[in-house]
């Protein structure tokens, strides 16, 4: 990093923490919908970003970490219950990963879809079974709490998306990308690689999950487990170019904006364009929109 | 009474038709995937918009829902003209492999669109026919008026299009294309043709799947996705371009979701069917596209 | 240490048998090269030994330990690489990276200047130059010195060398066969090398050995295996 772009970070973040000072209680919502996003998305880069392994399934590890800090609320304090949401995502991404992860390109996508499905009926039949279909959570934080704490995801989430990056580690899933025999061929252990990078990219994912599960004192696992989310996240990724570093983070950032226009007064509106979007940059621009300014075409 | 109630043939009547849904639905995917290599992940929202026009047909009308089928039908070729037309024939450049990358996220947006577009229009709650549900008694079986047309137009359309793949010059073009799209183009099939056919073909069942299916189940704007998952079950299960394999697979994953049912409780539906879906994938980590290969 | 060993290697992809009871030998240091018709299981062979295939039968050793199974990745670590018959650049890479990549990955113990082993091997493959340029833009005869780059890289003591030839006009091959030549003299590289330009073969090898529909039909120094009755019979179908 050149200093001058380590004095805008610097500035960025303190800008960002000093929001719930800085702003009503409307605007730290829209501050909260952006370092959630923004957390999810970067997260998701660490291998949808790298090795262009497109995960639809994302919202099952930040159900599983809602679920955890829900079921275990008023039992363990919230700094345990959190980071516990995020290791029981991410082991819960290891346990899988060695079968899911020999399922390649759209494939892939489609079973972690599918396996995202699997995993909120499995949520709603224990639920069912221990008769508790929604539940009530006194005391929850207020949002100036909230908003710091995923504050504090989202740059651990860039830290760590830009170390992966740097790293062999990233080095050798961009290789899995560009031709996964081959990779292997050189030398790359592609499975290994793999997992540790779908398992990393579910921790943090899952602790946002627990974080956001607070914003309301009424939990219901549909809500948590909604696809939309998995698929709000690949839509912000491919708008900003999810193969470069700083693509997630403009994508998140942009869609939070047009979010806001959008859908306090048409929800369906806001799908529709993100569904438009997707659309539109998968068919015209697929590097997003870094990709584009990145290599203006000859 | 587990025994007896597995051993009933009303459960038997409930899967065969369950699956003969799938089955059909099944048989619209593998035309347009085999064909065009297109993974339509929006396949189950023809399902749905085929379904409204059941609804809206008798609301309106009174016109009862195997009639508008054809209608429903009709609304899945225009869609596929349009889609061809709008979208299509830019994904259709480029090799398989990017083909289907791009088009599961393309369709993918196609699918939140429309089912976004179908809430705001007729908003998200769902709703329900009533119609064609008086008992008939067959064999000691109590059968709903509406199940016994699902599965007897079910088992017609399939059997149709299985008879019309192999006894018809168009069906054997088709075949041809699932097959080797390259080589059939040598011999002289006009490929970019028998693929729209395909395409409407594919479109038109889906649809005509959904006004029969709005008979027995609740219309709503979401309802289409499980059974775009039942869909990838019956092509992967049954294989790439094999039809007759796909009906059998469709009736499998209806007897699996039945029976577990059965077995279990009704909460277990969904699990079953995403459950079959993800085993179906993990024992075939290629997807279709080993068996294309080696087709090839 | 007794280079590449490979003991009654069998292999059948769906009922055709790809491959079936070879042995060969390569010694370290030597260059052998592999002939054989279009489908005689040459390119079959070379996956099996790199891990890419897994074979039903028969084992290889390599530096006397056995390397059958292995998962390609962990071939790599010991020491073998190879080059691909129809090229596999990571297209959208720069040449540089290409081969920097299996500078960093590749053998183990892992390569502590991975960055000057990349310069060295682009420079001997002629592709100092094309360093910057994505691979995707190379020429057909660039590519496959790529191909060589990367393998030579990943700091291998044996490089298959699949029909790096295939698809050049005189002078490139005749160029081609100057740089493997410096290559296994300047690096001290064993290459098993599988080529249907039979004269530039005649000229690089010590030794041939001869596959014919998945057995080996001969073997031998080159001139004997040029006038080889069966091996003309399996190039050209003539009779004995």
């Amino acid at each position: 990093m050149t200093p001058r772009a380590g004095i805008a970070a610097g500035a960025a973040l303190a800008l960002a923490g000093a929001v719930p000072w800085l702003v009503g209680p409307y605007g730290l919502t829209i501050a909260l919908n952006a370092a959630m996003w923004v957390a999810l998305t970067v997260s998701w880069s660490i291998l949808g970003g790298t090795a262009a392994y497109i995960s639809l399934g994302h919202v099952a590890f930040y159900g599983l970490g809602a679920y955890v800090v829900v079921t275990s609320w008023q039992v363990l304090p919230l700094v345990v219950a959190v980071p516990l949401g995020g290791l029981v995502a991410g082991a819960f991404a290891l346990t899988i990963g060695w079968p899911v992860l020999r399922v390649r390109g759209p494939y892939f996508v489609i079973l972690t879809l599918g396996i995202a499905e699997l995993v909120k009926y499995a949520v709603l039949n224990v639920e069912a079974a221990l008769g508790a279909s929604s539940r009530l959570l006194f005391g929850v934080p207020d949002n100036r709490t909230l908003y710091l704490a995923t504050l504090g995801l989202a740059v651990l989430a860039i830290i760590v998306a830009a170390l992966v990056r740097r790293s062999r580690l990233g080095a050798g899933l961009v290789a899995v990308r560009e031709d996964e025999v081959t990779a292997e061929t050189i030398g790359v252990p592609i499975g290994r690689y793999k997992v540790f990078a779908f398992a990393l990219s579910a921790v943090i994912p899952g602790m946002v999950g627990g974080l956001m599960a607070l914003r309301s004192a009424y939990f219901e696992p549909l809500q948590v487990f909604n696809p939309v989310i998995s698929f709000t996240i690949v839509t912000m990724a491919v708008v900003g170019g999810a193969a470069d570093a700083r693509g997630p983070i403009l994508g998140a950032l942009l869609l939070v904006v047009v979010s806001e226009l959008l859908w306090a007064n048409a929800p369906q509106g806001y799908m529709i364009a993100l569904g438009v979007l997707l659309i539109g940059f998968v068919v015209f621009a697929p590097g997003g929109i870094t990709g584009a300014l990145a290599r203006p075409r000859p | 009474m587990t025994m007896d109630l597995i051993a009933s043939p009303q459960l038997l009547f409930s899967a065969l038709v369950l699956g003969a849904g799938y089955a059909l639905v099944g048989l619209g995917l593998n035309l347009v995937y085999g064909t065009m290599r297109l993974l339509n992940v929006g396949h189950g929202d023809l399902v749905m918009l085929g379904a409204y026009v059941a609804f809206w047909c008798f609301a309106l009308t009174g016109l009862p829902p195997p009639l508008a089928a054809p209608l429903a039908a009709a609304l899945g070729v225009l869609l596929a003209e349009a889609l061809h037309r709008g979208l299509l024939h830019r994904l259709l450049g480029a090799g398989a492999e990017r083909i289907e990358a791009n088009s599961l996220l393309v369709f993918f947006g196609l699918s939140i669109i429309v089912q976004n577009l179908a809430a705001l229009a007729f908003t998200a709650s769902p709703r329900a026919l009533r119609t064609l549900d008086d008992v008939v008694h067959v064999a000691g079986v109590a059968m709903t008026e509406s199940r016994i047309v699902i599965l007897l137009v079910a088992l017609a359309v399939c059997g149709g299009v299985l008879i019309g793949l192999r006894a018809t010059v168009w069906g054997l073009a088709i075949k041809a294309v699932i097959d080797n799209g390259r080589a059939a183009a040598v011999v002289g099939v006009d490929v970019p043709r028998v693929r729209r056919l395909a395409l409407w073909a594919g479109f038109a069942i889906a649809g005509l799947a959904g006004a029969l299916l709005a008979m027995v189940e609740q219309i709503g704007p979401f309802m289409g996705f499980p059974y775009t998952i039942a869909a990838f079950v019956v092509i992967i299960l049954g294989g790439l371009g094999r039809l007759g394999g796909g009906v059998v697979a469709g009736l499998l994953l209806g007897f699996v979701q039945v029976y577990g049912v059965a077995l279990t409780a009704p909460t277990f539906s969904s699990m079953l069917l995403y459950g079959t879906f993800v085993a179906v994938l993990l024992l075939r980590p290629q997807g279709l596209a080993r068996a294309a290969r080696i087709r090839s | 240490m007794n280079g590449l060993v490979v003991r009654d290697v069998g292999k059948s992809f769906g009922g055709v048998r790809a491959l079936e009871g070879v042995d060969l030998d390569v010694a370290p240091g030597a260059i052998v090269g592999l002939m054989g018709a279009n489908g005689a299981g040459k390119t079959t062979l070379f996956g099996v030994i790199a891990g890419n295939e897994r074979a039903d039968a028969g084992t290889i050793t390599f530096e006397g330990r056995r390397i059958d199974g292995l998962r390609p990745d962990r071939v790599a670590a010991l020491g073998i690489a190879r080059t691909f018959q129809i090229v596999r650049p990571f297209r959208a890479l720069s040449v540089r990276d290409n081969v920097l990549l299996a500078a960093r990955f590749g053998r183990r113990p892992r390569d502590d200047d991975p960055a000057a082993t990349t310069a060295a091997a682009l420079a001997d493959l002629g592709l100092a130059e094309q360093a910057g340029r994505p691979a995707g833009a190379l020429t057909l005869a660039e590519q496959k010195r790529l191909e060589l780059a990367r393998a030579v890289a990943t700091g291998a003591r044996l490089v298959l060398v699949d029909e790096v030839m295939a698809g050049l006009n005189a002078t490139e091959v005749a160029a081609m066969l100057d740089v493997i030549g410096r290559l296994h003299q300047d690096r001290r590289l064993t290459l098993l090398v599988v080529e249907h330009v039979m004269q530039a073969l005649m000229r690089l090898a010590q030794r041939i050995v001869v596959l014919h529909q998945g057995r080996v039909i001969a073997e031998g120094e080159p001139a004997t295996i040029a006038g080889d009755a069966r091996v003309s019979e399996a190039y050209l179908g003539a009779a004995p």
